[in-house]
């Protein structure tokens, strides 16, 4: 089965754009994480960082699933097998 | 109260425990904070931007829509975060360190919230979109108040504490502005709402802070910044607001755990409220939660007949047993601290009336014994202070008034029988001349149960019961008890008095007028219908004269006895400093005993002792033990009284055959002529096998074997107008009571025109 071009030049647009949002994102958590260290101490903060982690981990995670999506697309037409329930998986 | 143990109570919540007490503390670099607030808000813009972009991408490769939306909503929640940021920041900027002045004043929060964003204090409260939902539905009127009410008044409200909370550091200008505004409309529920929400629980701690002009910092005997307003004007519009807002809102452990100026989620630094207190009506249920928090849970059942918003509050995960009446003591005696805050609880529990005696029952017998304990005067400080004992006094007062039986006829019931029960069991300790006075109220709200105890013709509970439930249910030797502590005080002896002479005064209105016209007919009955009123008129008032006797009594013994106490403590001393005078000699080193004893050293003791015995001498007893002996001829009408008229009707009952009873017509309350005839079941008495107090043979059985409308069937009947007409016995008891050396009937001497 042939890919038309067409296809393949969309999701390389849309990888490409994914790829720049998951870097923005994770540089706006990582300074998230550089301003947190030493701003507030305690029980909350401590807390609050851990959310913070769980946070960022999900995000990540998600960015993570919408780049093998688009990277899937791109080199085949098996992009629908990773339906929503898919485990996660890191990449990058 | 600190010391309960901070870090417990956050780990029962399945949340990962902290490095310990230490670890609670938040501590804020401002310098910090800030840059950290502006990077969360900045990665919640650029998680919402991304999914926009993503959610654009995922659509042109037939990815899932839902990944998108999620990843908007992480961005939400950092949103959220950054606001909760800002806010923290904003406190600790005006706080400059609040923490260190009032760690002695905080109470431990059991947080009753297993809500983990509660905890985490991350709803944004400015933010109140979601608190906005829920206002419609708490706030009583408000769905019906209508958009516009809405629209003016609750946004309004939080824009003038969000200003409040945006001015940092030096508040006084905004924070009179908002002052102002507030005090504006105060009588308008959708403001004070707005405000007091968008201000939260940290945000009026500190506020209240400012305005009371407590020290922050690490010195705190340092003066505090001027808040630039009237304190006084300042606290009485806060109080006035917040009462109103609290009757609105049920303010949870989860809003009090809030309630400090430390960024804490388990203390509520309580004395922050004192001047709220005095200024407004709090709502009950926040005021039994107060009470809880400072004075421990109590004795008794955890809530009875608790109002709905307490029940529907949330609770702890296992509720506590009640502790050993001995803990309690502890825990009423361990309120040393903050007495102001203590008194101005107390004071406001006693003003609302539907709490004061479900409260007070709970620590009635803690009080008692702390009281007694302070009254000993030990030289350490145990026992209830004199503040503390007082406030507790007005409130005992204010539960056994009048107010509290109407608005809790129930709770009210229940505490005069704990106290009463309490009362005797102290069994004439030493109490406070206040606390004895706190014992009016009840004794005054509930006369005419005790003086119907007192003087029925057969002891025992009754049903239908005449009076409320549980008051029925204190034993008569519980009344005695409580009349002669009271008395013994001396405040309104003479009002309590009155009361006696009032019941029997009213008791024999009462019959007589449910008997008119029994002596027109053809006369001849062996007595009056209506002597068996009289007499128990006379039994209520000798039974007042008998506590009254029993209270002199007891102020008689206690004088002697210090009397006695003193001079030998006296003659010990005077005796051990004679010892140690004659072993002294200035003159002759060698020899003590020489000089000394020319000097006269026991004629001293001697002239020392002569002293002490003079100073005594002027309290003479002869009077009150001559009044004594009145009172005590008074109160012959003895409890014996009643047996022999029970025993009398009896046989009268059992003779019916050979002497058959005379029917009586007489002229009821409600008008009518009817016709008693003395048979049970013909007067109407015996209903049923339910009020059936007669046996298989036809005679009443024993009065303790019955039941209690078995027994009030009995009473009825015992006082019905054939019956006592027809009794042989009564002038020979009629006459016997009003015997004696005073040669006067009791209630005549003690009738307020006799």
């Amino acid at each position: 089965m042939t890919i038309p071009d067409e296809t393949r030049a969309t999701a390389a647009g849309a990888l490409a754009t994914v790829a720049r949002t998951r870097r923005e994102v994770t540089a706006a958590l990582d300074r998230v994480a550089a301003a947190g260290a030493g701003a507030w101490d305690g029980r909350a903060a401590q807390l609050w960082a851990g959310r913070m982690r769980h946070l960022a981990a999900e995000a990540t995670a998600l960015l993570d699933r919408c780049l093998l999506v688009c990277e899937q697309a791109r080199s085949g037409p098996s992009a629908a097998s990773t339906a929503p329930g898919a485990p996660p998986r890191a990449i990058g | 109260m600190a010391s309960l143990g901070a870090g417990v109570h956050l780990a029962a919540v399945a949340l990962p425990p902290g490095p310990g007490v230490g670890g609670d503390r938040v501590v804020f670099d401002p310098v910090r904070l800030r840059p950290l607030a502006a990077a969360v808000r900045a990665a919640g813009e650029a998680l919402h931007s991304g999914a926009r972009t993503v959610a654009h991408a995922l659509a042109q490769v037939g990815g899932p829509a839902g990944w998108a939306a999620r990843l908007a909503r992480l961005g939400d929640e950092l949103d959220a975060d950054a606001a909760m940021l800002r806010r923290r920041l904003a406190l600790a900027e005006g706080a400059d360190d609040a923490g260190r002045s009032l760690v002695a004043t905080a109470v431990v929060i059991l947080p009753a919230v297993h809500r983990a964003p509660a905890l985490l204090d991350v709803r944004p409260v400015l933010d109140t979109g979601a608190i906005a939902k829920g206002e419609t539905e708490v706030v009583p009127g408000t769905a019906r108040a209508g958009a516009a009410a809405l629209a003016a008044g609750r946004p309004a409200g939080r824009a003038t504490a969000r200003s409040l909370l945006s001015g940092s550091g030096a508040p006084s200008a905004s924070l009179q502005e908002a002052l102002d505004r507030l005090g504006a409309r105060a009588d308008d529920p959708d403001f004070i709402a707005g405000f007091y929400d968008a201000l939260g629980p940290a945000g009026l701690a500190q506020l209240l802070t400012i305005v009371s002009g407590r020290a922050r910092g690490p010195m705190v005997n340092r003066p505090a910044p001027p808040s630039g307003v009237d304190r006084r004007d300042a606290e009485g519009v806060l109080g006035r607001t917040f009462a109103a807002y609290t009757r609105g809102r049920s303010l949870d452990d989860s809003w009090l755990g809030r309630f400090n100026t430390r960024g804490r989620l388990d203390h509520a630094e309580t004395v922050l409220l004192t001047p709220l207190l005095a200024a407004g009506r709090v709502d009950g249920a926040l005021l039994d939660r107060l009470g809880r928090l400072a004075f421990g849970p109590g004795i008794g059942p955890p809530e009875p007949g608790a109002p709905p918003t307490a029940a529907a509050a949330p609770r702890g995960p296992t509720p506590a047993p009640a502790p050993a009446p001995g803990r309690v003591v502890g825990t009423v005696l361990s309120a040393t601290a903050d007495r102001g805050y203590r008194g101005a609880l107390l004071a406001a529990i006693a003003a609302e009336p539907a709490l004061a005696a479900r409260f007070a029952t709970r620590y009635v017998e803690a009080v008692l014994g702390g009281a007694a304990i302070a009254e000993l005067g030990l030289p350490v400080a145990v026992g209830l202070d004199d503040a503390t004992g007082r406030a507790w006094s007005g409130l005992i007062a204010a539960a056994g008034g009048l107010a509290a039986r109407r608005a809790d006829p129930l709770g009210s019931a229940d505490f005069v029988a704990r106290l009463a029960g309490a009362v005797n069991a102290a069994d004439g300790s030493a109490l406070p001349l206040h606390l004895r006075a706190a014992l009016v109220p009840a004794l005054r709200t509930y006369r005419e149960e005790m003086y119907d105890a007192v003087t029925a013709v057969v002891p025992g509970p009754v049903s239908p019961p005449t009076a409320a439930p549980a008051a029925r249910e204190v034993p008569v030797a519980g009344w005695p008890a409580l009349l002669r502590e009271c008395l013994r005080g001396g405040t309104l002896a003479g009002l309590l008095g009155l009361d006696a002479a009032a019941y029997a005064i009213g008791l024999d209105e009462r019959v007589a007028g449910r008997t008119r016209g029994w002596n027109t007919g053809a006369g001849g009955y062996p007595s009056s219908p209506r002597t068996l009123g009289y007499l128990r008129g006379a039994r209520a008032q000798a039974f007042f004269t008998g506590a009254l006797g029993d209270a002199a009594d007891a102020v008689l013994r206690e004088h002697a006895q210090a009397g006695s106490a003193h001079r030998r403590r006296q003659a010990v001393i005077l005796d051990l400093l004679g010892t140690v005078a004659t072993s002294i000699d200035p003159t002759d080193p060698t020899d003590p005993a020489a000089t000394f004893v020319h000097l006269g050293v026991g004629i001293t003791v001697d002239m020392v002792e002569a002293l002490v015995r003079e100073r005594y001498r002027d309290v003479s007893t002869a009077r009150p033990a001559w009044i004594l002996a009145r009172l005590r001829e008074a109160s012959r009408v003895g409890s014996q009284w009643a047996a022999t008229y029970e025993a009398s009707a009896r046989l009268l009952w059992a003779r019916r055959a050979g002497d058959p009873l005379r029917p009586i017509t007489v002229t009821g309350s409600d008008g009518r002529r009817r016709v008693y005839t003395g048979d049970p079941h013909a007067d109407g008495y015996i209903t049923g096998p339910a009020t059936d107090f007669l046996d298989a043979a036809g005679n009443p059985r024993p009065a303790a074997a019955m039941t209690p409308a078995q027994r009030g069937a009995y009473l009825a009947w015992l006082e019905s107008p054939a019956l006592v007409a027809n009794n042989d016995r009564l002038p020979i008891l009629a006459g016997a009571a009003a015997l004696g050396e005073a040669r006067i009937p009791p209630d005549e001497a003690l009738r307020p025109n006799g």
